[in-house]
Formats: structure tokens, sequence, C-alpha cells
């Protein structure tokens, strides 16, 4: 759990610790020859992700091929595209505002399951006009073919309050299965405003590969794992936290910042959030903030929720593609008669890891670099899930016990000016990230929470900030910590300046002040993962 | 004795209990016409307004909040329904053990959740007997074909005209929007070489109408769910009949990288088709095999009378096997 004196502590550690840094770290800045390291880029070949584990259920083989059947039929409604009342495509409940209309349209690289492909479908497929959708905002200055999807927040609301949410891109008005709905009365939100006050920032889709292995993983090992190597991470500056649940105060795991609980909880809220798919879990549609009654009324097509479990079963299809013959009757698989949400939970959970192809010499020195300037005290490389589940008494016993590679501790870390996005999530603050997971990242093609960059060595360096910058600090939590350096008063809708500086700075300082054939190595390594 | 009852149940100041004053029905027949006149087929509120303006000018009338209520359940779709409903729940907490407002707020559930609008009714009427406009809802509820009940009806409506003699009585449910003709004359004016963006409009018009129409019947528990089915199936059949026009026009634009997007999109919706009632797969591919002969994109419209031959392999046919014959002579001579 969090400890206030830890907090004060590490924080004590931390500004002197930078004090001794800050000259290593510019020096390494600026005078590191990071021209002649280059990133590989993405790792050709076959997907390295994708898919299932080879047995899910290694105490009963009949349950066994249940699952791994589960598992091929929520691949398939991972696959559901959404269209409005479910007339134009399967799919219902898209909209009234949206960022996509389909789970695996965005989380399809390198494989279903992954992250943001090198063609954006949000402008390829031309979703702005989509089925005589009348979207007109200009997009170009945060979208383009060869960009990364994205969604969009704003940090502040007009009048100043803390917003954080997401403003969806696009809208149903216009489109065919909308009547009544137009863009006059659900206009897109005034983007270009938005980014030129800089209250706009980006997310992109994160890969979901092997994530049932962190649902696993119980919160006792995570604390564990965090705390081995606290002494190391106080000598470098790093403190970390885990976001947690206000409920439970249990650890949440899933998202750029850890906010989300569960599985299951984040795929309600995509659904909601991205698609505009209300569901069991989340049942309200979204509407932009201030809209009417009259514009909620003519744009509101379907009964809530518009996912739910089916009580008759409505899969057309089998997951062999041939006419399903329970269609409509009360019979059916777990996956048939599950609502959407539990199907795309599932599909998660049994979604296997990535698999690294860590070989070459060069890649197994970057791999011990990597551990040696202290990117693996964040980026965890092993961690095991455990019986926490009941073993053979739960669900999925084979998942249970496994050691697996995340390159993640899935706490939070403040991480500096350069990539604080003014946005707060549960106890994340707004420069407070959850370490990405870097299993996978040879086949990644955008990095960091917005995707701003597809060169590695820009995100290493935007991982670091120096000590002179500042981060808007906005808290919606009312609690007052003692800094030891300083006292910092959160109160509800404050926004205070934090200026700590990025956790990764002596890190980064390192990797700086490697050989430029050092760092090549660990660029390979990173490509291998 | 009954309507005195009532007369005082209701509370009303000086108007008839059983319909509308002369002075409020000649308001209704000005409202009408207002609504008549709006020309926008998805002009719910806009329809709905002149109603809303006589309830406001009579906010005790239950006529006036009735023909209000009736006006949206003739001309909304999901969402006005929706704020329909609030609003009435709204004026039901404001007048707490008034059953006139509890009434109405039940008679917002007709239709969208009928079973609990009479199990409403019937509770008011435990407590209000004398409550005569329960009555005749009750009775219009079960004479409608979802909720037929004849020998309910009948001991409904005779309650209401003892209560209130020569009292009428509203069909229900109310009309559903005629198809619209837009698409066939979309076909009609491309024939005739009519432009092409008009011509695209005109189909998405067309397909508005058609979803606007379905949406009249998706919001309502007064139809089946067979009738709603087939709505659906019959609202895709027009989408099949507009997006082959929509390409057509693309094309004749110049427009052909639009033109294959559509075809894609289309070949991604012909496959969820699979197991939809016949001919509906079958159609879909052989207006996709048609599109593509027409452009002489031959691969494409091969791939496509594969397919026909694959799905004919399940399900021989033997007028089938001839218009795959058809299809892929206009495609082979090219190839």
């Amino acid at each position: 759990m969090w400890s206030m004196e830890s907090f004060k502590a590490r924080h004590a550690t931390r500004w002197f610790t930078r004090l001794v840094l800050a000259t290593v770290c510019c020096f390494g800045l600026q005078t590191s020859a990071l021209a002649t390291a280059i990133d590989p880029g993405p790792r050709g070949g076959p997907p390295g992700a994708g898919g299932t584990f080879a047995v899910l259920d290694n105490t009963n083989p009949a349950a066994n091929t249940a699952d791994l059947d589960f598992f091929a039929q929520a691949l398939l409604r991972f696959q559901e595209v959404d269209s409005v009342s479910g007339t134009i495509e399967n799919g219902n409940g898209l909209g009234p505002i949206f960022n996509h209309n389909s789970c695996a349209a965005c989380h399809i690289q390198p494989a279903i399951g992954g992250s943001s492909p090198a063609a954006n479908p949000q402008v390829v497929n031309n979703f702005a006009h989509l089925d005589g959708a009348t979207n007109a905002a200009d997009l170009t200055k945060f979208l383009s073919a060869t960009g990364p999807i994205r969604e969009v927040r704003f940090i502040q609301n007009p009048n100043g309050s803390l917003d954080g949410g997401v403003h969806a891109i696009f809208s149903i008005a216009g489109r065919t299965d909308a009547p009544g709905c137009t863009g006059t009365i659900l206009p897109q939100p005034n983007f270009d405003q938005a980014i030129a006050s800089n209250n706009a920032i980006f997310r992109i889709p994160i890969s979901l590969f092997g994530d049932g292995l962190v649902d696993m993983t119980s919160d006792e090992t995570l604390q564990l794992n965090l705390s081995a190597t606290a002494s190391q991470r106080a000598a470098l500056g790093i403190g970390g936290r885990f976001n947690s649940s206000g409920n439970d105060g249990t650890i949440t795991h899933f998202g750029w910042k850890a906010q989300n609980k569960s599985l299951l909880l984040f795929a309600g809220e995509a659904y909601n959030v991205e698609q505009g798919v209300t569901n069991e879990l989340f049942g309200s549609d979204r509407f932009p903030p201030g809209s009417s009654e009259s514009t909620v009324a003519a744009c509101t097509f379907n009964g809530v929720p518009e996912d739910a479990t089916n009580t008759l079963n409505p899969q057309a299809l089998t997951v062999g593609g041939v006419p399903n013959p329970n269609l409509n009757t009360i019979h059916g698989t777990a996956s048939e008669m599950s609502s959407d949400v539990i199907n795309f939970a599932a599909f998660v959970r049994l979604l296997a890891p990535p698999t690294p192809v860590t070989s070459t010499s060069s890649q197994l020195n970057g791999q011990k670099l990597f551990s040696s300037i202290g990117c693996a005290l964040c980026h965890s490389p092993t961690l095991v899930t455990e019986n926490v589940k009941g073993g053979a008494n739960g669900p999925f016993p084979a998942l249970q016990g496994v050691t697996f590679h995340p390159y993640s501790d899935f706490a939070i870390h403040h991480m500096g000016a350069n990539l604080d996005d003014g946005v707060s999530q549960g106890l994340a603050g707004p420069d407070e990230f959850r370490t990405a997971p870097l299993w996978g990242l040879g086949q990644r093609l955008f990095f960091l929470h917005d995707g701003r960059t597809s060169n590695l060595l820009t995100a290493i360096a935007d991982h670091a900030d120096s000590d002179g910058k500042c981060s808007t600090l906005q808290s919606s939590e009312n609690f007052y910590i003692n800094f030891g350096a300083g006292d910092i008063n959160f109160q509800p809708y404050s926004i205070i300046q934090f200026c700590g500086g990025s956790e990764a700075n002596a890190v980064i300082a390192a990797f700086n002040a490697l050989q430029p054939s050092q760092q090549q190595d660990v660029l390979n390594f990173l490509r291998s993962l | 004795m009954r309507t005195c009852l009532l007369v005082v149940v209701l509370g009303f100041k000086g108007e008839s209990a059983c319909g509308p004053t002369p002075e409020i029905q000649t308001e209704f027949q000005r409202a009408a016409a207002i609504a008549a006149a709006v020309a926008d087929p998805f002009g719910a509120f806009d329809k709905a307004a002149p109603f809303l303006a006589v309830r406001d000018r009579h906010p005790d009338d239950l006529f006036a909040h009735e023909r209000y209520q009736d006006a949206v359940n003739e001309y909304g779709i999901e969402g006005h329904l929706r704020l329909l409903h609030k609003q009435y729940k709204e004026l039901d907490f404001k007048h707490p053990g008034d059953p006139k407002y509890h009434y109405l707020y039940l008679r917002t559930l007709a239709g969208r959740g009928t079973f609990g609008a009479i199990q409403g009714l019937y509770d008011l009427l435990a407590n209000h007997p004398d409550f005569a406009p329960a009555h005749r809802t009750l009775a219009e509820i079960y004479s409608t074909d979802m909720f037929r009940d004849a020998d309910k009806e009948k001991l409904e409506r005779e309650r209401y005209l003892a209560a209130c003699p020569g009292g009428t009585f509203s069909h229900w449910p109310p009309p559903i929007p005629d198809p619209s003709p837009l698409i066939d004359q979309a076909a009609l004016g491309f024939a005739e070489g009519a432009s092409p963006e008009g011509v695209i409009a005109m189909t998405i018009q067309g397909l508005k109408e058609f979803e606007w129409r379905s949406q009249r019947v998706r919001a309502f528990d007064w139809y089946t769910p067979d009738f709603k089915r087939q709505d659906a199936r019959d609202l895709r059949a027009q989408y099949w009949k507009a997006w082959p026009i929509q390409v057509r026009c693309y094309r004749k634009a110049g427009k052909t990288e639009d033109a294959d997007q559509l075809l894609r999109l289309m070949n991604y919706r012909a496959s969820l088709l699979l197991n939809a009632p016949e001919p509906d797969y079958w159609n879909a591919l052989q207006t996709l095999a048609r599109l593509y002969a027409e452009a002489n994109q031959t691969e494409r419209g091969n791939e496509k009378v594969a397919q026909m031959r694959k799905y004919l392999d399940a399900h021989p046919d033997r007028a089938r096997a001839e218009e795959v014959e058809a299809i892929r002579k206009v495609i082979e001579p090219r190839s």
C-alpha cells in the first residue's frame, strides 16, 4: 500500500539524486552521439503475437476445448463492426459520438489485440463521411493516414474546471442510420481551438497482448516486485506507486495510467467511450457536454443498454463462418449468449503475450544493458501469475503459476514535463503514467501515450526532462501531502505546479552516456521483444 | 353520477372530463394543420411543437396533455419517446397522489412497456375506480393486435362509456410512415442521366426515410419480433438497392476511389448475410458480381463468381446456375 512516509522519503532522496545527476543528464544529452544509434524500426516477419495459449485448462480436456472455442468466438466478436442500430453492420449501438466502430480496427498491429496499424482507419476509411456522415471538423492537426489512431481528451472545461474526459472525434450526424440527427445539432468539438490553446491531449490504442496474465497477477506479487528494487530505484530518483480502486483499495492495472481495475471494466468503458455502445457496465449514451434535451432526443435511436446478455442466440454465424443452427433459439455457447463486453474481456484475458526473438549477441548485450542502466527497475522483465484464482478450482488453470515477461511493474511513475498530459485518472496525476509494458515493442509502430513518435530513440529521450521544468498537476482528490522538499496541497479541482521532473531522468542519462554501439544494442534488444 | 365523481376526482376547472372542450378541440385542429405542413420527414419536434403549445396554454387540461403525447407517439422515435417519458415522470413526481399526472405518466408507457402500463393503470383504478380515462386507455391497448383481448376491451370500453356516454376511442398504434419512394426514383433518375451527386443525395435521403420508418417500428412494443425482423430485412434490402446506385454514380462522376471503397464495404457487409433468409446473400453476391463486371474489374468479378458457385454447391439451383453463367460470360470475354 501507498505510504505517506515512504513517499516523503522517496521524494527527498529524489530531489537530492536529481541534483547530483542533473549535470550528468545534461552532459549526456549534449555529448552522446545518439545519431549513430538508429532505431532498426518495427521487426518484420510474422506477427510475434496474436492468438491464444496452447493450453488453457490443463486439468480437463473438455474444458480446455471449450475454453479454446470461447476464445475463437470472442475473437470474432472483437472484430464486430457497429452501426447505429445494427441495420448497416451487424453490431448495434454506434454513437452518438465515437472514435471508431470496431475494437479490432484499433487493436490490430501486428495482429488482432495489438495497437494502432500503419494506415489509420479513422482517416483511410473516411470515417468522417462513412454512410452519409457529415463530420466537417478539420482533423488534420492530429490525425493522418499514416499516423496513429487517436482519441482526444480535453484538459479543462471552458469554465476552467478539470475535464480530462474523452471528446469523441466523430458523431453519427448525417449517417443514413441516424435520420434527424444532423451536424447542426450534434457538432464535433472544436479541436482546432482546443489544440491551439493546449487544451487537447491524445491517447493511442494500447496493446492488449498478455493482459490476461497481468489480470491474474496478485496485488501481493506486484507490491513485492516493486518493493524488491526500492533502494536501487531510490538511488536513481525513481519512485513509483500503484494506482488503485477508490472502492476497495486494490491495485488497478490497465490503461495508460493504470486507471482500470479489470479487463471487464476496461472493455465496458472502451465500448462505451470509443464506440458509443451502451452496455451492462456503462449504460449511458455519451453526448457532448451541454447537449440539449432536444439534441439527445433527436440523436437517440436505441434502447439501453445496446449490448447486453442474450437470452436468445443472436449469432448468425458460427466460428467456421457457417450458418448457426441455434440462431434465435435459447441454445448457444457461453460466447454466443454473453454480451459483447464479456466476449471482449474474455478475448483479452485469453490473448497470449507476444513472443520475443531475443537471440543475437547485440540483442542479448542490449538486454544486459537494459538492466544495468536501470531501465528494468520499472520495466520489470519478469512476473509470475499465481493461483490466486483458485488454481484448478478456478477458470483457465493453465494460466496460473505462469512466468511471464511484460517489462513493466504496472506501477505509475512521474514522467515529467515532456510526457505530462494534464489529465488525472484515479491516483495518477497529470505526469504519472503506468510503466508501459514493453512486450511486443518490436512490432509496435507508435510510441508513448499519444503516439507522438515512431522512433524508439525519441521515445526514450522523451522519458527525461530537465529539472528546471515543471509539470502542471491537477487533482480532483482532496488530501494533503508533505513532500519533504515542499508541501503540496491537493484540493478538489486544484491546478498546481509540480517541479519534480521525470523519475526516468537518471536512467535516461545513463542511456545517453552509453557508447553508441551499446545504445544500438539496447535498441536492437527492444526491437526483439 | 359517475361523471360527476370523475369531475371531482380529476379536479377539472370547468372542462368536460370526457373530451376536450370545443375551444381546445379547435386548437387541436389548428395544431394538426401546422404539424401537417412540416415538410421535414424527421421533424418530430416541429410536428409535436404545436400540440405542446396547446398543452402549455392549458397545463391543467388532461386532453391537451393526451393530444401532445399522441403527437409524440405519432411522429417520434426512441429519443423523443424517451424524452416524453421523462417529462411525464417529472410531472408525476411534482404532483404526488394526483391520479391525472400518474395516469399521464403511465400513458407514456403504452407502446413502450405496455405490460407495465396495463399493470399501472389497474393499480391506479384500484385506488381511483372512477378515473374514466384509464378505462379508455386500457380499452385502446386491448384493441391492438399485440395486446388484443376482446373480453377485456369490451369491459373497459363499457366502463368508460358508462362514465362518458358517447365517448370516443383512439386507434392504436399510431401509423407507420409509408415506404420512401426516393431510392426507386434515384434509380430512375440515374437511368435518365440525372447528375450523380443529386442521385447519391436522393439515395441517402431515401435510406434515411426507410431508417426512420424502421425506427418507428423498433421503438414500440406494438409490433411482434417477427414483424420487426421482417422490417429490418426490408430495410437492408433498401441498402442493397441504394449502394449499387451509389457505386454507379461514383463511377460516372469519375470517383473510382469512392466507388471501390463502397464496394469494399459491400463485400464485407455481404459476408454478414450468409445466414440471412434467402435470397439475401445470393442477391448480394449477384449485385457485386454485376458491379464488377460493369467496370471490367475482372479479377474481382471472378472472385464473386467463384463465391456464387461455392454457394451453389451447397445450395444447388438450376436457375441460379444459369445466372452465374450469364455473369461469367459478361466477365470472361474481357479477361
